[in-house]
């Protein structure tokens, strides 16, 4: 039986998934895994009792992970959970670029008054008039969970849509619509498209990938739209662009200082993955997440340890091993198990960053005494046996 | 050849169309036809040889269409033309009631000069965040042009789509995703559906049909879009029902002092066909009407005369006779025919309330005395003879 604490409200269509092994607890120190929205972790002293953190949601920057990497703790995130509540702020982003609606409501808004309204607001609706979608070029850089799926809603309200990733994953590959054209170059995108959106995280690569030289390259008149990441954007360029018109809307969902101030940006609040839908989906998968690793010690979507999936246990005995990713760890760790007269049936070891996790199905139970000698070998954090 | 008036403005890809057919008129005057967009036509005086009027948008109460059919002038919109226009401004109007990116958008420009305003927003954008349309009902009312491919985007959005039209035609089937789920009863969509948009025209069977007792049935927190006509809803009725959170949002298109005041609801002002694309559809519509009724007498989208369509014309000559709907009509036309040795060999005739077109083809050469004995029958507005396509 594993004990859960939620840290902050988790969806109960979550915690519900989490089966009959399980109960939530009040206290922090007895439970085997935390459940997390934004509550920040870095303040936090970790009981030993603890094996996994799951955040509901994709930020991890309220988790300490190196601390978490070293005490052994797994921590995940739920990546493309929020995939379809981004994708459709992407859809809403370009309607409201294509046709001036926000200008049109208030200017209801503050005619509200007159009676004639209706009449006024045929003169007026000029001002407001725009262009359609269909038939347009749209640019999705990025082709992950969400630009997949914004590409191919680009598709279906009859755009025309230009894909670049250079890091594809077969499987969204094999989700795309096949009339997506795949660039290998951003410039296709820049000399062809009317809409662009980006959907790439921020890392030290992608920060700024969208500065003045980009942006001149593109298209008089376009539409940039960032519902990924401010730093992704050199925001004093993009202020200009939009100052002379060369850029005709930029759509964020980044309010800062910078954006605020531009014209014809339309900003929104960090309103992404702001729906139910979202946040269930968050806690649904972040509750399966947990509960692959703490029954069968399989780790999808972590942030600190490298990906295992060996499936449902059903050997006599499963081993995770967490290590420092360094040379002859996995000759020390085997040496010991077979030298105790265990066959190891399976193995996989994947590394990710400084760390790694090594996970064992042995056809006989391991000794306590042997799994403490595993755990004292120099840069093993932690050894944890899974019995069925 | 003909030559046609433009009374207002239509793109230029519309106008290098129109002339590749038509010859310019400077005036109405001297226009066998015109195109028309707002302009208001009731106060002039229509030449007695107009032909034709083509409206290039769906509205046609600029046009006096009694006068119109009196003297035999075909009177044309182009339904339809605006279809996606309205299409994507439905969609948008799903998403921004779902979520409230308008109240977010303001409460951005208000804090625009805080300086924390990237961390306050953090916590503000609790009170914006809600709901996505993918898995959510979609209740379409009314599957003509838009109404379908209003059905089909919801499908391709990951809605439910229920569709409800007592008069769906063929075409408007055919285009049809096959998921919508097609309903007998409107009831069925009102109980259902989280959104329900409304797509027929106004007439006296639909004005106000969504009332009262409509809107008690429909589920609590329904959202309802109207970027059809305002009087399809009544809108006393829909005030309360958003008074008490029954329907959380009404999004229309039409600005009036009923809807101005109206708790959540938003009020687009009428942008349902104001796009570029639209405009031009309109316009290239409108003169494939015009081709298809000055060259060949096939009527495509007429609103005062019934729709006739007997292809490319296939004789010498064919015969469109404009009349009042009353009986005996074609029983005289093939009396006066049949008196003059020719025999039919092609012929429509299709009504459209009290009026109606008949298309006629026959084996043999015409000559005027026909041409005016038909033209002397009671109740015929214009008799006129086009002449078939060299082979």
């Amino acid at each position: 039986m594993y004990s859960v604490h939620c840290l902050n409200n988790i969806a109960k269509v979550g915690t519900d998934r989490l089966g009959d092994n399980f109960t939530l607890t009040d206290n922090i120190d007895t439970a085997q895994a935390i459940m997390v929205r934004s509550a920040s972790l870095h303040d936090v002293d970790f009981s030993h009792e603890l094996l996994a953190i799951g955040r509901a949601g994709a930020g991890v920057n309220n988790i300490p992970l190196d601390r978490c990497a070293e005490q052994g703790i797994v921590v995940f995130n739920t990546p493309g959970a929020n995939a379809n509540g981004v994708k459709e702020m992407v859809i809403a982003g370009m309607l409201l670029a294509a046709r001036d609606i926000v200008g049109g409501i208030e200017w209801v808004d503050e005619n509200s008054d007159d009676p004639n309204v209706g009449k006024q607001a045929e003169k007026a609706k000029k001002d407001f008039a725009g262009t359609e979608l269909a038939g347009k070029n749209l640019g999705v850089i990025g082709l992950g969970a969400i630009g997949a799926m914004v590409a191919n809603a680009g598709r279906s309200l009859g755009m025309h849509v230009y894909g670049y990733d250079p890091f594809l994953s077969v499987k969204y590959a094999w989700s795309l619509d096949r009339h997506v054209r795949h660039v290998n170059n951003l410039s296709e995108i820049w000399a062809n498209c009317d809409y662009i959106t980006i959907h790439v995280p921020a890392t030290d690569k992608t920060r700024g990938m969208i500065g003045r030289d980009e942006i001149a390259a593109m298209k008089d008149g376009v539409v940039f739209l960032n519902y990924a990441r401010d730093a992704l954007v050199d925001e004093i360029a993009m202020s200009e662009a939009l100052q002379t018109g060369h850029v005709r809307r930029y759509m964020t969902d980044f309010a800062n200082s910078v954006t605020t101030q531009m014209k014809h940006a339309v900003v929104t609040p960090h309103l992404g993955a702001s729906t139910k839908e979202a946040e269930d989906n968050c806690a649904v998968m972040c509750a399966d997440e947990l509960r692959d690793y703490l029954e069968n010690g399989n780790i999808t979507n972590s942030v600190n340890y490298g990906a295992v999936d060996m499936g449902p246990m059903d050997g006599a005995m499963r081993l995770g091993v967490f290590h420092l990713n360094v040379p002859n760890m996995i000759g020390q760790i085997t040496s010991l198990v077979s030298g105790a007269g265990v066959n190891i049936e399976n193995m996989t070891d994947k590394s990710r960053g400084n760390y790694a996790y090594c996970l064992l199905d042995l056809g006989s139970e391991l000794s306590d005494t042997t799994i403490a000698q595993l755990s004292s070998i120099d840069g093993i954090y932690r050894v944890r046996a899974i019995r069925k | 050849m003909y030559s046609v008036h433009c009374m207002n403005n239509i793109s230029q890809a519309g106008l290098d169309k129109l002339y590749k057919s038509f010859a310019p008129a400077k005036t109405l005057d001297a226009a066998d036809a015109v195109i028309v967009r707002s302009t208001n036509m009731h106060e002039l005086d229509l030449p007695s040889g107009l032909l034709a009027v083509a409206r290039a948008g769906a509205g046609v109460n600029n046009i006096p269409l009694d006068r119109c059919s009196e003297q035999g002038t075909v009177v044309f919109n182009t339904p339809g033309a605006n279809a996606n226009a309205v299409k994507e401004l439905v969609v948008a109007g799903m998403l921004m009631a779902s979520r409230d990116l308008i109240g977010s958008a303001q409460w951005v420009s208000e804090h625009a000069d805080d300086e924390t305003i990237a961390k306050d927003a953090e916590k503000a954008k609790n009170q914006f965040g809600g709901s996505e349309i993918s898995g959510k009902t979609l209740g379409v009312i009314g599957l003509g042009a838009i109404g379908a491919a209003v059905a089909n985007a919801g499908r391709r959005l990951g809605m439910h789509v229920l569709g409800f039209d007592p008069y769906l035609s063929i075409y408007a089937a055919w285009s049809l995703d096959r998921h919508v789920h097609y309903v007998q009863r409107l009831a069925d969509i009102l109980e259902t559906a989280d959104y329900i948009t409304i797509h027929v025209p106004a007439n006296d069977s639909t004005r106000g049909m969504i009332g009262r007792d409509q809107i008690a049935q429909m589920k609590d927190g329904v959202v309802v879009l109207n970027f059809a006509r305002d009087a399809l809803v009544d809108e006393q009725a829909m005030a309360r029902a958003l008074e008490s959170g029954h329907v959380s949002r009404y999004v229309t298109d039409f600005a009036n002092p009923t809807t101005t005041h109206m708790k959540n609801a938003l009020v687009f002002s009428h942008l349902g066909a104001s796009t570029k694309e639209a405009e031009a559809n309109c316009a290239a519509m409108a003169v494939d009407q015009l081709e298809e009724y000055l060259l060949e007498g096939n009527i495509v989208n007429s609103v005062n005369f019934g729709d006739v369509d007997l292809g490319p014309i296939q004789t010498d000559e064919r015969i469109v006779v404009l009349h009042r709907n009353i009986p005996n009509m074609i029983g005289q036309f093939s009396t006066i025919l049949a008196e003059s040795n020719l025999n039919i060999e092609n012929m429509a005739n299709k009504r459209r309330g009290e009026n109606a077109t008949t298309l006629i083809e026959t084996s043999g050469p015409w000559d005027d005395s026909v041409i005016e004995r038909i033209s002397a029958v009671e109740g015929v507005y214009r008799t006129r003879m086009i002449p078939g396509h060299e082979m």
